[in-house]
């Protein structure tokens, strides 16, 4: 395992991240094969959707209503 | 006769798996076709949120072949049967890639929706059935939007649709959803036969569909015209959606959706409640009437409880790998009924 310091744009970028994630608006990626720091995503769009938040989509479709 | 039922099924896998979709998906017909549509109206004129919506939607959106295929012909089914002058639906579900939207399948309104000559309030509970089943060998499905149909002329979303779809967006993930609206003779508006003043209403609707881009697809009389609407959009944007080959994931299971809209309340209550429950669709082709089978696991390692559902009719079976007893149920409906025999084989009477 390589152990060394954070340069400073790691650093501020890490730091971004956390700040982010903290705030519920993004996730923290990480690089599965080295478990380094591998930036941020939309939790939006990055997480997979629980079966029952689908489930809870699909039976409130509104009417479609004319008028 | 569900006795010899369970023997069949048990023939063909004991588990309620279901079997790959039939591979017999052709292509649309040769009268289908697809017409791009450019609409005039200036991006520039747009507010700023919604020209960033605009942007957002500028990934591909592409659609299955088969789902095209399915929607045209239950918008033609539709119209030849006596309730062919309301409104009808589908439900809309693919997957959100990084380079794009895919739509992989249409589910049908059912024949318990409520609908009329201006609106359609599709059996949701049914659906949702439908999607749980589908979730198992598509994990990553998800519902995109809804298509539904206008019995008129009107090819875009009404008012009345965006109340509703404008507070249903939210739901959908990032929050935009893809909609489409069918129309039947819009190309051949001059056709006698069309009484414009039944579809008055259709008239006063003058709400202008923004953006460039658009796109339709028709086959025959039936046409789909493509829009979206994002979170906090004030109108609906008109969408470029491309056909690419593909079956409609929703096939299979539209053969069997009589019977699962028969009992689709009390599956959804035994599925929230009994997590461990499986649903399996049982192949049309190994069976004479569409069956759809679920499978409680029991106490005792290999044995389950199977229950067979198949036109209106329920057999429960308590099965191993050796042999099959029926177990009777007597409470009419069926999650009721499937307590009653858990309680009853918990006694360890038949």
């Amino acid at each position: 395992m390589d152990f060394r310091p954070m340069d400073s744009d790691e650093r501020r970028r890490l730091l971004d991240a956390l700040r982010g994630n903290a705030a519920g608006a993004s996730s923290i990626k990480m690089d599965p094969r080295t478990t380094t720091f591998a930036g941020t995503g939309t939790m939006d769009s990055d997480t997979p959707r629980g079966e029952n938040q689908v489930i809870d989509a699909i039976k409130s479709v509104p009417v479609h209503y004319q008028g | 006769m569900l006795g010899r039922l369970l023997l069949r099924i048990l023939g063909v896998g004991a588990t309620g798996k279901s079997s790959p979709v039939p591979s017999d998906m052709g292509a649309l017909p040769d009268s289908a076709s697809v017409a791009t549509v450019e609409m005039p109206l200036a991006e520039e004129s747009l507010p700023a949120v919604a020209q960033e919506a605009a942007e957002s939607m500028r990934e591909t959106v592409r659609i299955r072949s088969g789902v095209l295929r399915t929607m045209f012909e239950d918008f033609r089914a539709h119209r030849e049967t006596d309730r062919g002058d309301e409104e009808t639906g589908w439900l809309l579900l693919g997957r959100r890639e990084l380079d794009g939207v895919i739509i992989e399948g249409a589910l049908p309104p059912g024949e318990f929706r409520d609908a009329g000559v201006a609106h359609v309030n599709m059996n949701s509970t049914a659906q949702a059935v439908a999607m749980r089943m589908l979730k198992r060998n598509h994990a990553d499905l998800d519902v995109l939007g809804v298509a539904h149909t206008h019995p008129g002329r009107l090819n875009r979303p009404s008012h009345g649709d965006y109340q509703g779809d404008s507070q249903w967006v939210p739901k959908l993930r990032k929050r935009e959803g893809i909609f489409a609206i069918g129309v039947w003779d819009f190309d051949n508006s001059l056709n006698s036969g069309f009484d414009a003043a039944k579809y008055q209403h259709e008239e006063e609707d003058a709400a202008e569909v923004r953006g460039s881009g658009s796109s339709s697809h028709s086959s025959g009389r039936a046409r789909f015209f493509w829009f979206a609407l994002a979170q906090g959009d004030n109108w609906y944007r008109h969408l470029c959606v491309e056909e690419t080959a593909g079956e409609d994931l929703g096939r299979e299971i539209r053969g069997h959706w009589e019977v699962l809209e028969h009992f689709a309340g009390s599956i959804d209550r035994l599925v929230r409640m009994q997590p461990a429950l499986q649903m399996g669709l049982m192949p049309l082709d190994r069976m004479e009437i569409p069956t759809i089978v679920l499978c409680q696991p029991l106490a005792r390692e290999g044995e389950e409880l199977q229950v067979v559902l198949q036109g209106s009719e329920v057999g429960f079976f308590r099965t191993t790998a050796e042999k099959s007893e029926e177990v009777v149920g007597t409470q009419e409906r069926l999650d009721a009924a499937f307590y009653e025999v858990m309680a009853r084989l918990a006694r360890g009477a038949r």
